[in-house]
């Protein structure tokens, strides 16, 4: 599975209904207005859906910004194209 | 933030639960009387069935969940289900852990199901793609128009359905019944086939060993396949006028075990007239039981046109509904509403409104 950056901040732009391009390694949940515990979960749902993994209980409470779910997708073998 | 997620709550951290279930819903929420808390999530064993969230030392989120077998399509082969109540997290980490609460009941139970959900729950499971039933049916029995009125919403008396008439002698039908009596034959009783078992367990646990109501459960029909129902009669706050709520009624689906229930869906009433009841109310899925009581002279209740309220402590006088939703593993079944038997007697919808004493009082 491979997942490019433009891909993965198309995901994060229509999960949090904002610009895709608005989303960098270093985005957290307090730097976007419609992060909130619902966005959340569709993040979840959606990223596992895109790459075909499954979460952890301790990687979904950890994802705290853009780049350790990058890295988190890592970790389940997807081949994430996004410089650090 | 490290995040332990722990998949039973250890009592010894009691006070800590108290605490959080004071903040995070209020601090006479019935849950923050440890007897009622015990008794609820099973805790006599030393830990409670909720799953639990910890930063550190500090309780941050819960999953509480009512575990046991439920019929999901097949009487010979029931799966592990869980009812899922109180998931609540502090503000300050809401990215993730509610999700990782729900996760770890999901990877235990086959079947989940809530019941009485709010907005953001149902927008929550919504996307977990279960399914979500807005409004659960609800069965009315005038007895006293009167009373009813006084219980009424505001301008809506003349909603409130005539007096059913009751049968002399109906109750006569009745007898006490035992959950240790042996259980009936669960094949017979086909509008059972999806929901929680009402096993002898169960029965035990969730009616006979309540803290704080007292139910009575009655039969009417053959010893060995009967018509089963569990009630209760509860005083409205500030008026102290009694109202009869079923929260089991259930009986065979051949035609003795119908006309069985039908006898008790009557006999109910007879009882509830006697105790001096406004009215009597059923909230339960079922189009088949919904059926038996209709015969017996209950009432559908049109939600557009409701009038009488459904919580009494203390009386709110405007329509409230209880939702429905499961989600199911892949593979099971997804059943509709009517198929499925699910009452108020499921989840938490029954449980008393605060911890305070005058709970005790507001039962007959």
């Amino acid at each position: 599975m491979q997942l490019r950056r433009e891909e993965i901040q198309q995901l994060f732009g229509e999960v949090f209904e904002a610009d895709p391009h608005a989303f960098a390694l270093a985005t957290g949940p307090e730097d976007v207005a419609t992060w909130d515990s619902f966005n959340h979960l569709n993040l979840v749902v959606s990223l596992e859906e895109r790459a075909g993994v499954s979460f952890s209980t301790d990687e979904i409470a950890s994802m705290l910004s853009v780049a350790k779910i990058v890295a988190l997708l890592r970790e389940h073998g997807v081949d994430v194209d996004w410089p650090e | 933030m490290g995040v332990t997620i722990l998949p039973r709550f250890p009592m010894d951290r009691w006070p800590l639960m108290q605490a959080f279930l004071a903040r995070r819903y209020r601090p006479d929420l019935a849950l923050c009387n440890r007897e009622m808390f015990v008794w609820f999530f099973r805790a006599s064993t030393g830990s409670a069935e909720i799953v639990s969230a910890w930063d550190g030392d500090r309780l941050i989120g819960t999953m509480g969940y009512i575990a046991g077998p439920v019929f999901w399509g097949r009487f010979d082969e029931p799966q592990d289900g869980a009812w899922l109540v109180n998931w609540v997290v502090d503000p300050d980490y809401r990215h993730g852990v509610g999700i990782a609460l729900m996760r770890e009941v999901q990877a235990r139970f086959p079947v989940l199901l809530g019941i009485g959900a709010g907005a953001e729950n149902e927008r929550i499971v919504a996307r977990l793609r279960w399914a979500i039933f807005p409004n659960i049916p609800r069965y009315v029995a005038v007895l006293g128009r009167e009373q009813s009125e006084a219980l009424a919403f505001p301008g809506a008396a003349s909603d409130v359905p005539s007096a059913v008439a009751v049968r002399d002698g109906a109750e006569r039908a009745l007898r006490s019944w035992r959950p240790d009596d042996p259980a009936p034959a669960w094949e017979r009783y086909a509008p059972l086939i999806y929901g929680t078992v009402r096993s002898s367990a169960y029965l035990r646990w969730r009616y006979l060993e309540h803290p704080v109501f007292r139910f009575e459960i009655v039969a009417t029909g053959s010893p060995a396949a009967p018509a089963i129902a569990v009630y209760r009669v509860e005083r409205a706050q500030g008026t102290g006028i009694p109202v009869g709520r079923v929260m089991e009624f259930f009986h065979p689906g051949d035609p003795g075990g119908s006309a069985a229930g039908v006898d008790l869906a009557r006999a109910l009433l007879a009882r509830f007239r006697d105790a001096g009841c406004a009215f009597a109310d059923f909230v339960c899925s079922s189009t088949a039981y919904g059926a038996t009581l209709a015969e017996a002279g209950w009432t559908f209740e049109d939600p557009q046109r409701a009038a009488l309220p459904v919580r009494l402590q203390p009386v709110e006088r405007a329509t409230f509904r209880y939702n429905l939703e499961y989600g199911a593993a892949s593979g099971l079944a997804r059943p509709e509403l009517g198929v499925a038997y699910v009452t108020r007697g499921d989840g938490d919808a029954d449980r008393p409104a605060r911890s305070e004493d005058e709970v005790r009082v507001s039962n007959a």
